[in-house]
């Protein structure tokens, strides 16, 4: 006869979403969709004057007179360190995780076509919004996440339509977006055996890729020659994803404990979520009439107060799906501030500044987005030869040091350091 | 209303006056680990599964402070694997009930015997207070404590002289728990220190080291109260539970069936819903006891051979002796409050992190309990802790540490016992356990000496 408590049995915490689970976001917009806005610190709404338009306002559009086409992209590096809250009884003197060193590319290409003396029809492919947080193993934090990818790109046939005289004009179009998002994480659970806190399973979410559709407008106005005013709107959306979680046993080296994790590890099965993403907003005003330089100003307001919450659903077995990740973003906006000087008939020389304040919560912060306020600062050159036109930036982003301060709903507090390279290329031909 | 205000006018004056009245604390000595010894007992030499041996000692707690206080030599008397007694293992969770059985049946061996000075953890298995400023390590091995004794003290002295001997600049001192703890393990408040002789005791040895070191920084711990903490005495149901189903056996009426126990002074009864059964004893009911003599013909209890003889007193606690031993540890507490106080020496709440283990922490990706094996904080044997558990008592320590002397000492992480994340010495070598097996026959008798109350197979065959 055997007595004992029910307590005695042995039930090895093994949840696969043992705390909540991915906030795929946080202020992930992407504002890198051409080399000339870059280099002006994004401040390009009033200005629109080549066919990144289609992104910063489409109603500049219809300023382009000429069929053109334009392609490049932004290659974007981090410089990040994590270390660890001393206070915390997990991540205490923790220090110098990092992400894995590689460069992310955000590709753009559009085309620019006038009909005849006031309309603009263009079409262009960019990524509003991406995130990459991949951090290099052995990584204390990979029971939250190892690597977040979330990717978009959108694809926008537009029109724009401007008076004769030049002096107003509107734009719009629908927007096709398309996205898809991987969360990787390990699961970890206590080895009775050695005491020691063990690998037990991996999990790797990833959605197909998803779509849908949007609609973005501008509106570009020049009250006087050396005046400009540019306002457009991009429409908020929340992409709905299906995908596949894929459960992966990780061998511990003890038969016994790996027979227990095992049954009590769900299987591999399709999974769905939602992702809210925000609108953008943007309100510029651009002159001229400052020696001969072409100043601008902007304000962006992104809605990220949209992003409350976050769901992750395991289809086959939805109660082992993880509680609701909440989130509860605030509405953001972003100050930029950019000039653009020709120098030579054939060289151009750009200046840029931002400030762009982040939507986050303290709560919120994580390994799988440690979003903070940051400040850039851009630099570039355009060229033309011809029909050619080659622009070229170097921006540096500088994130301010943010840290969970003892509030992390992952129980994993710690302070995050970013910075960022980023360089812009892009090559166009006008016919 | 005229008694009203008056009550608030009283009020007022009463909190003004503590206001003013209430010093602001200022620890004695400062934190300087220059020289740094611990003061304690088998919490404080890293006893673990009910064995003493190096691959548990670099996480007894007076070892982890000073790998976080960053102390270069911190001396520790080194017992080989598998330990004095060999180490409780988990070696069957297939089955039902695990199975927990000893690495092997012959000692560890201590290895820095030869150590030309005494060791900075001077802490003794078994040591309550008095033995503290008694035990030398000559005394003959009659109990737990003076066994480790013979080796740990060596007959250089007391544990507070050894730790006066080196010129202490940080004392740490954990020590009271056996006072209490050796009547819990035996099942009966009849072996709780008295009052007065801890008082003396406690304050004998607070004296003699603010004596012998007057500008050492100190710290000592309260002692937990909640017995409900250890698995030792939360593992085992009061009433018979079906292995099959793991749900109470019910009785005709559909009522859980209580054991039979002797409750104190020979009275038997049947054991309520607030009894405690002692983990050991579990062994025992396998076997019949406890089981009402009821069903002693009723299958499958009579095939077992002890059915309708009681549990020995030794093997339950009552509500009324858990409430005896709690108001001892209070009382206890009290104590080590005002010694303290008295001293300028901060406490660490030592309490309060058994209760917040027994309601369930989380830590990182963790959760932590006081459940037996699968709750990570208490070791095999029920009642020592685990290299987490005395993670987690240490960075107490460091807190109140930190907080009395304003200093900003880094506690110790639970991500260290990340697999691949060996926890690391001040040096930055990589601690790696030291799983060789030797087998001395002269070390088997120590072993018998260790902690006799406890039954070597707890597994519950």
């Amino acid at each position: 006869m055997r007595v004992i408590r029910n307590t005695f049995r042995l039930v090895i915490p093994v949840a696969i979403f043992m705390t909540t689970t991915a906030a795929f976001a946080s202020g992930f917009a992407l504002f890198e969709a051409g080399a000339k806005a870059v280099a002006m610190g994004g401040a390009f709404a009033a200005t629109a004057d080549d066919p990144s338009a289609i992104f910063y306002n489409v109603a500049g559009l219809a300023q382009q007179r000429r069929t053109a086409v334009m392609f490049g992209g932004t290659a974007i590096n981090f410089q990040n360190n994590f270390a660890g809250d001393r206070n915390d009884l997990f991540t205490a003197g923790t220090s110098g995780s990092k992400y894995r060193a590689h460069t992310f590319v955000v590709p753009n290409a559009y085309a620019v076509v006038p009909f005849g003396g006031n309309l603009t029809f263009g079409v262009g492919v960019f990524a509003p919004f991406g995130l990459r947080t991949n951090w290099e193993q052995p990584w204390v934090g990979r029971y939250i996440s190892s690597d977040a990818n979330i990717k978009t790109v959108s694809f926008e046939p537009a029109l724009a339509w401007q008076t004769s005289d030049g002096r107003f004009a509107i734009g719009g179009g629908p927007e096709y977006r398309r996205a898809k998002v991987v969360l990787n994480r390990n699961t970890l659970a206590r080895n009775p055996f050695n005491g020691r806190i063990t690998d037990v399973a991996n999990t790797y979410l990833a959605s197909d890729w998803s779509h849908k559709w949007g609609w973005n407008v501008g509106l570009l106005v020049k009250p006087t020659p050396t005046w400009r005013i540019g306002l457009s709107y991009r429409a908020p959306m929340t992409v709905d994803f299906k995908g596949t979680a894929t459960i992966t046993q990780i061998p511990s080296g003890n038969a016994q404990f790996d027979a227990v994790v095992a049954s009590q590890l769900p299987s591999t099965q399709p999974v769905t979520t939602s992702i809210a993403m925000s609108d953008f907003a943007y309100l510029g005003i651009a002159t001229s009439a400052v020696g001969k330089w072409d100043i601008e100003a902007d304000i962006v307001r992104n809605s990220w107060s949209r992003f409350k919450t976050l769901s992750i659903n395991l289809v086959n077995t939805p109660a082992l799906s993880p509680p609701t990740r909440v989130s509860n973003w605030k509405n953001t906006f972003s100050y930029r501030l950019g000039g653009n000087r020709p120098v030579t008939p054939d060289w151009d020389v750009r200046l840029g500044a931002l400030y762009d304040k982040n939507p986050q919560p303290t709560f919120d912060i994580s390994p799988i987005l440690a979003d903070s306020d940051r400040v850039g600062v851009s630099f570039g050159v355009g060229y033309k030869r011809g029909p050619w036109v080659l622009d070229a930036t170097e921006f540096a982003l500088h994130f301010k040091k943010r840290g969970s301060n003892g509030q992390s709903q992952d129980n994993f507090n710690g302070t995050y350091k970013t910075d960022a390279n980023l360089i812009t290329v892009n090559l166009g031909y006008r016919f | 209303m005229t008694r009203n205000r008056s009550f608030i006018h009283i009020a007022a004056a009463l909190m003004l006056t503590a206001l003013v009245a209430s010093p602001v604390f200022a620890a004695r000595g400062s934190a300087n680990f220059t020289s740094f010894v611990a003061i304690g007992d088998s919490y404080g030499a890293g006893v673990e599964s009910a064995s003493l041996n190096r691959n548990h000692q670099p996480f007894s707690w007076p070892a982890v402070i000073a790998r976080q206080a960053g102390v270069a030599d911190f001396q520790q008397p080194l017992v080989s694997f598998p330990g004095i007694g060999p180490e409780l293992q988990l070696v069957d969770i297939v089955h039902f009930p695990p199975t927990i059985l000893p690495a092997g049946t012959a000692n560890g061996q201590p290895i820095n015997l030869a150590l030309a000075r005494p060791y900075n953890n001077l802490s003794i298995p078994g040591a309550n207070v008095s033995d503290v400023i008694t035990l030398i390590g000559k005394e003959p091995a009659t109990s737990t404590a003076r066994s480790f004794a013979q080796f740990i003290l060596r007959g250089l002295g007391t544990e507070v002289q050894q730790a006066l001997a080196q010129k202490p600049t940080f004392i740490a001192i954990w020590i009271g728990g056996n006072d209490a703890l050796g009547s819990v393990l035996a099942g009966t408040p009849a072996l709780l220190t008295p009052l007065d002789t801890f008082k003396t005791s406690y304050n004998a040895m607070l004296d003699q080291l603010v004596a012998g070191a007057p500008a050492a920084g100190m710290v000592v711990g309260n002692i937990p109260n909640n017995v409900l903490s250890l698995p030792y005495l939360t593992s085992v149901a009061p009433f018979l539970i079906d292995p099959a189903t793991r749900k109470p056996v019910l009785g005709p009426n559909g009522q859980k069936i209580f054991f039979v126990a002797d409750l104190g002074g020979g009275t038997l009864g049947q054991l309520d819903a607030n009894s405690l059964v002692l983990l050991p004893a579990a062994s025992k009911i396998a076997s019949g006891f406890g089981i009402p003599a009821a069903l002693a013909q009723i299958p499958p209890f009579n095939q077992l051979p002890n059915v309708g003889k009681p549990l020995a007193d030794t093997d339950v606690l009552t509500s009324a002796e858990q409430a005896v031993i709690k108001q001892r540890v209070d009382d206890f507490n009290t104590v080590i409050a005002q010694a303290a106080q008295q001293r300028d020496i901060p406490v660490a709440d030592i309490k309060g992190l058994f209760d917040r283990v027994a309601k369930g922490i989380f830590i990182g990706p963790i959760f932590l309990n006081s459940s037996f094996i699968t709750g990570g904080v208490f070791s095999f044997d029920g009642f020592h802790m685990t290299d987490i558990g005395y993670t987690l008592f240490a960075d107490e320590y460091i807190k109140t540490i930190n907080n009395a002397y304003h200093t900003s000492i880094p506690l110790a992480p639970l991500s260290d016992f990340l697999a691949n994340n060996l926890p690391k010495t001040s040096s930055g070598a990589v601690v790696v356990p030291d799983m060789s097996y030797e087998v001395s026959a002269e070390a088997a008798a120590q072993m018998l000496m260790f902690a006799p109350q406890l039954r070597r197979r707890q597994a519950v065959h």
